[in-house]
């Protein structure tokens, strides 16, 4: 790394960092803090949500959300449990890939049978909220 | 934008190290490794988070989960349960002693609640060990300021209107100081970061320079510019390894990117700073001892004037700060003045950092503002008293600082309140007391601390204060009279007023406070050779009441075996046990051992 010799070097360089620091900056900060939950029960996990989730977290990279994070979280349908049955290969619950989307202060919306395309739109849609 | 999804921070100062958080590092790591997610998640090593108690504390991003006493074996169910599935592990969780509630947050905790961090606001957030984070939360952004948009006298006019006061115990106004510095011409001029940090059971400067080494060395950066130095010394205590490692590394990384060195950000601006490890004597926090002891000399003070901002270091201007004073100073260019006052009281603006120890729920290391009142400090930050027990006292001020009584726990902190109830600021040490502790001992414990400390060079520190010792030593065993204590007063206040430095003038003070507040224990142990709470070992004795049921546990664990069954018989026709007095040492060892529903052991 070479030296910074004016201002305008240190700058660049602080905007660089920045990343680096952002995810710590934002998370106190919890009155403006947008959540994307993926689900990664077993169903999800079948399902490839955790593909899913990477979708979404690069999409969130790539347009540079700062006050979203991206989160994992159980199925709320129960096929966690220990007497979760299979129909016909598929978890009871039926929901695979469920994404939850929080926004500060309100109740999650929820979003079934997400794939990648579904996942950048989501995306695409906390962006533009 | 973020590297990984996660981002991990774990505790990484001296506190956290000794509880375990390198185990804890290694074995996180290799839970992610077993799961197939290494890659998902950055693991950070941070500076101090200040509550010490719990440590050690490990922080998961981006949901901001705060996890307390994690050990080695815990990691495992973290990456199972909350890195995989989202789930918080609650028995990891801080549990309000209080309301029972798990935190989640730290901001859930009453011992953050109210806290303010300015001189600490980077440390537990940024990797102290990469000036890469430094520079992403804006670092080195207060020296370009300095460089390009301020003259020297506008940056100490700056400082001025910030009514800082030296964080190091005097109080002194920080831009005044400068001004000394810069009105005094030489080709050639120094600046030291007092990084001493005598009083034992504070922290706050290790740990600021341990979690945010930067700001230190942005701040002497500007100190330098506005005095017109080129050179600047840390003078830090070799008993603190970590922070001296982490202030080598930061200034290796601040030479690498032209931070410090020659023709900084291109304004034609040199300043280069360089560590000296002091071998940790107490007398060596006041400044002329200080700069004494980096010229290769005793650690002696030096008769004043000429300060140091006259002729200091090597006979020149030096302007001498603590680390905490110098970690606002990029705060205070950065958002102004006027955004540092809002804060604090109207003659002592901004917050104080406090290491809180002692008989206190919550030890550990805070910051809040000025004028917060003790009672809040120590019931709602520190969580009361431990075990139901009634306070006593407080302690501030290190060693030299004064016992503050219950009277007045509702005083605001700051410089002046301290100081007009007979105690100090000083670095910002605070010992609990509660009604175990002896005020009589604690005095002896503190003045034992300064006597020992003394550099002897001037005679009302080195023998007022030895004379002193003797007498509550005196005291203590139950050979006091009362005229003792009319002469503790008096030798107090000439040590005080006669001594050449700092040391001396503030030695005298446990004992006099303790004098002003807590008399009556001085005349139970001088009239009645008793001593209250039961600590002076001379004063005490141990027996054993009717109540004894002949059951022996006592017995056994009598270190010098003065405890035999001789006394009289109990129903089932034991004897009771008794206790030799010639013998005894009154050790303590026997009382916790007499089961409490018997309770036959008591103290006198």
């Amino acid at each position: 790394m070479s030296k910074i010799n004016s201002r305008e070097e240190l700058k660049t360089l602080r905007n660089k960092y920045r990343d680096n620091v952002i995810m710590r900056l934002v998370s106190d900060e919890a009155a403006t803090r947008t959540e994307i939950r993926c689900t990664v029960g077993k169903c999800g996990i079948d399902a490839g949500a955790r593909d899913i989730m990477k979708v979404i977290f690069d999409e969130v990279n790539a347009l540079r959300l700062e006050h979203v994070s991206v989160l994992v979280q159980d199925c709320s349908y129960g096929c966690d449990s220990a007497d979760a049955v299979k129909i016909e290969g598929n978890f009871a619950c039926g929901h695979d890939c469920v994404v939850d989307v929080v926004y500060p202060g309100k109740e999650p919306k929820r979003f079934m049978k997400v794939d990648a395309a579904k996942a950048k739109e989501i995306v695409k849609e906390v962006a533009n909220a | 934008m973020h590297k990984t999804r996660l981002q991990i921070l774990i505790c990484g100062g001296t506190g956290c190290i000794s509880s375990g958080c390198l185990e804890v590092e290694d074995a996180l790591v290799a839970a992610l490794e077993k799961h197939g997610i290494r890659d998902e998640a950055t693991i950070l090593k941070v500076g101090c988070f200040g509550f010490c108690e719990q440590g050690p504390i490990v922080k998961i991003y981006p949901d901001n989960t705060f996890y307390v006493r994690v050990e080695a074996k815990d990691c495992e169910e973290l990456v199972t349960e909350h890195l995989l599935k989202g789930k918080h592990v609650d028995r990891l969780l801080f549990k309000s002693p209080i309301t029972g509630e798990l935190c989640h947050h730290h901001m859930d905790m009453a011992f953050y609640k109210t806290q303010l961090r300015i001189a600490l606001m980077h440390c537990g957030m940024v990797d102290p060990e990469n000036i890469e984070d430094y520079f992403g939360v804006g670092g080195y952004e207060a020296l370009a300021i300095a460089l390009n948009d301020m003259t020297q006298q506008e940056i100490i006019d700056t400082v001025k209107a910030s009514g800082l006061r030296g964080r190091g115990g005097a109080g002194f106004p920080t831009g005044n100081k400068w001004q000394f510095g810069l009105d005094n011409k030489s080709d050639k001029k120094y600046i030291i970061c007092n990084a001493d940090e005598g009083d034992p059971g504070a922290f706050m400067d290790r740990s600021i320079m341990e979690g945010d080494p930067h700001a230190v060395l942005e701040a002497m950066a500007i100190a330098g510019r506005a005095i017109g130095a080129d050179e600047g010394v840390v003078y830090i205590r070799a008993e603190y390894p970590l922070a001296v490692n982490r202030l080598n590394t930061a200034i290796a990384q601040a030479k690498k990117y032209g931070m410090l060195g020659e023709n900084i950000m291109g304004s034609g601006f040199n300043f280069d700073v360089h560590v000296h490890l002091g071998a940790g004597a107490f007398v060596c926090g006041e400044e002329t001892a200080l700069i004494n002891s980096l010229e290769g000399q005793r650690g002696e003070p030096r008769l004043r004037p000429p300060f140091p901002a006259q002729k200091g270091y090597w006979q020149q201007p030096t302007v001498n700060c603590n680390v905490e004073t110098y970690a606002c100073i990029p705060l205070i260019l950065t958002k102004g003045p006027d955004w540092f006052k809002q804060f604090g009281t109207e003659k002592s603006p901004g917050t104080k950092v406090f290491a809180l120890a002692g008989k206190i729920n919550n030890v550990g290391l805070i910051e809040v503002p000025m004028g917060t009142t003790l009672r809040e400090i120590i019931y709602e930050i520190g969580g009361g008293i431990p075990n139901g027990k009634k306070f006593k006292a407080i302690q501030t001020g290190g060693p030299s600082g004064g016992c503050i009584s219950e009277k007045d726990l509702d005083v605001g902190v700051d410089f002046d309140t301290l100081t007009a109830i007979g105690s100090m600021m000083g670095s910002g040490g605070m010992i609990v007391m509660d009604e175990d502790d002896c005020m009589v001992n604690i005095a002896k414990f503190y003045l034992e601390f300064t006597v020992e400390e003394s550099c002897g060079k001037c005679t009302p520190c080195r023998i007022g204060n030895t004379r002193m010792y003797e007498i509550l030593d005196r005291i203590s065993k139950g050979l006091g009279k009362p005229e003792d204590l009319v002469e503790l007063k008096e030798l107090g206040q000439i040590i005080k007023d006669s001594s050449l430095c700092g040391l001396g003038n503030t030695a005298p003070n446990p004992v006099l406070s303790t004098l002003e507040h807590f008399m009556d224990e001085y005349e139970a142990h001088v009239l009645h050779k008793k001593c209250p709470a039961g600590a002076c070992k001379d004063l005490v004795e141990y027996k054993i009441t009717e109540k004894c049921i002949a059951c022996g546990i006592c017995a056994k664990v009598c270190p010098v075996d003065c405890i035999h069954p001789t006394g009289e018989e109990t129903k089932n026709g034991k004897k009771k046990y008794v206790i030799d007095q010639d013998a005894c040492i009154k050790c303590g060892a026997c009382l916790p051992k007499c089961p409490p529903k018997i309770g036959a052991i008591i103290v006198e």
